[in-house]
């Protein structure tokens, strides 16, 4: 086994994840080889390094502090500066949800807005990868469409957390629209992008 | 909405005696769950996903239990991943209040675990985005040039002051390397190495395919052992 070889297998060699067969040769190349040796004791001090760390505290009254925000109906992270529309809605909807009467209104609200008798309330969050650019229209919309066809389309005013985005990057989403029985409604959502020059790309979910 | 009734009063009304309190039942006068101790103790042995099932019929106290065993894990990795203290425990809380708001959408056919990082690496990395650049951190550089020729502190395991001082500034320096890996890296590795997760809940925090998530842990590691060479180098041989 040459050197360039073997140390392709260290990271795996420490996660216990190779091969009765690769652990074997691997072993037989460390056995013969300072140079190697060596590095592998590296690798395994930034893995001692790693494990070692202290657990972070999260402080005094940590769970306090969070059964104060259930009891107040909090559910937006706390942000800076900056919010985005979906925390932004997830606030409003969050507060409405603990309180029945405002919940009714709202959900009143956005079904006369959006012209459809879909349910609209939390959905589960949405983890996905950038499969494309494309040019988007010129104002942010996200199309909502349930199994039949588009529910609706809704005019957002500017997402105001743009982030930038590269092909493969992982990113999280959670909507706020599900259709009559409670599941996700399909949609896109097109967001400002700041890099490589792409004004904004359109993303596809 | 029947969550409403599951959740309790928002008013901040006390549980009913002789039963179990609601999430959110209580004033923030309270300041523990009223379960007995006999109840605290069996909710402690119940594994997460039981826990979740509870929290959805309305158990405080199995919410309390599941705070308390992830406090600790969640808040790490948040502050592992955005090296803020004070801001982790704040994203920290909003990954529980997450757990609280959705957890009727958790299905036991995942693990607790997975979900809840899943939610605690995905806020990390929104904080990420939003802070266009950390204030009072120190660079890699000054902090291994502040460990200066006090070579060998590493193998130095005698307790003590300067034991201690010397673990600090370890941490410090493995903080910096951390933080100066690509989030993409650095999720892998804070998953792996801190939180001990296997490739397989790796892959499932992640989304990701096992290759992938194979090939970011071996970058990240090969990365920091470049970056924090000046004090690998110190150590004893094996």
């Amino acid at each position: 086994m040459k050197c360039s070889q073997a140390r392709r297998l260290f990271s795996a060699y420490l996660d216990q994840d190779l091969t009765f067969e690769e652990e074997s040769r691997l072993r037989a190349h460390l056995e013969s080889c300072t140079d190697c040796t060596e590095e592998m004791a590296r690798l395994e001090g930034v893995q001692s390094l790693l494990q070692g760390l202290p657990e972070t505290d999260p402080g005094p009254g940590f769970y306090e502090s969070i059964r104060r925000r259930v009891a107040a109906g909090e559910a937006a992270e706390p942000v800076p500066d900056g919010r985005s529309w979906v925390d932004q809605v997830r606030e409003l909807w969050s507060t409405a949800w603990l309180r029945p009467a405002a919940g009714a209104a709202f959900g009143l609200v956005v079904g006369v807005l959006i012209g459809t008798n879909g349910f609209l309330g939390p959905g589960p969050a949405i983890t996905g990868e950038v499969e494309s650019f494309a040019e988007a229209p010129a104002e942010p919309t996200v199309d909502l469409m349930a199994s039949g066809g588009p529910l609706a389309d809704i005019e957002l005013p500017a997402i105001s957390d743009s982030v930038a985005l590269d092909d493969g990057d992982e990113f999280i989403l959670e909507p706020y629209a599900t259709d009559g029985q409670g599941n996700l409604a399909p949609y896109r959502r097109t967001v400002n992008n700041e890099k490589n020059g792409q004004a904004r790309p359109y993303i596809t979910f | 909405m029947g969550e409403n009734a599951k959740a309790g009063s928002p008013t901040g009304k006390s549980a009913e005696p002789g039963r179990p309190s609601r999430v959110g039942a209580g004033g923030p006068e309270n300041t523990r769950p009223p379960e007995s101790e006999g109840v605290e103790l069996s909710i402690a042995k119940l594994p997460d996903e039981d826990l979740m099932e509870r929290i959805v019929d309305g158990s405080e106290a199995a919410f309390a239990q599941l705070v308390r065993r992830y406090q600790g894990k969640v808040t790490n990795l948040v502050h592992r991943f955005i090296y803020d203290r004070d801001r982790a425990a704040e994203i920290a809380q909003e990954v529980f209040l997450r757990v609280f708001m959705h957890r009727k959408r958790y299905r036991r056919s995942g693990k607790f675990s997975t979900w809840i990082y899943t939610i605690a690496v995905n806020l990390a990395k929104n904080e990420i985005r939003r802070k266009s650049r950390l204030k009072g951190v120190m660079s890699l550089d000054s902090l291994l040039e502040a460990t200066g020729d006090s070579g060998g502190f590493l193998a130095d395991k005698r307790p003590g002051p300067v034991h201690t001082a010397h673990q600090h500034q370890v941490e410090e320096i493995v903080m910096a390397a951390i933080h100066k890996l690509q989030p993409k890296y650095r999720e892998v590795i804070l998953l792996r190495d801190v939180q001990q997760l296997t490739y397989e809940e790796i892959e499932q925090v992640l989304n990701i395919p096992g290759g992938t998530v194979r090939s970011r842990i071996n970058r990240a590691r090969n990365a920091l052992k470049d970056m924090l060479e000046p004090i690998l180098g110190r150590r004893p041989a094996r």
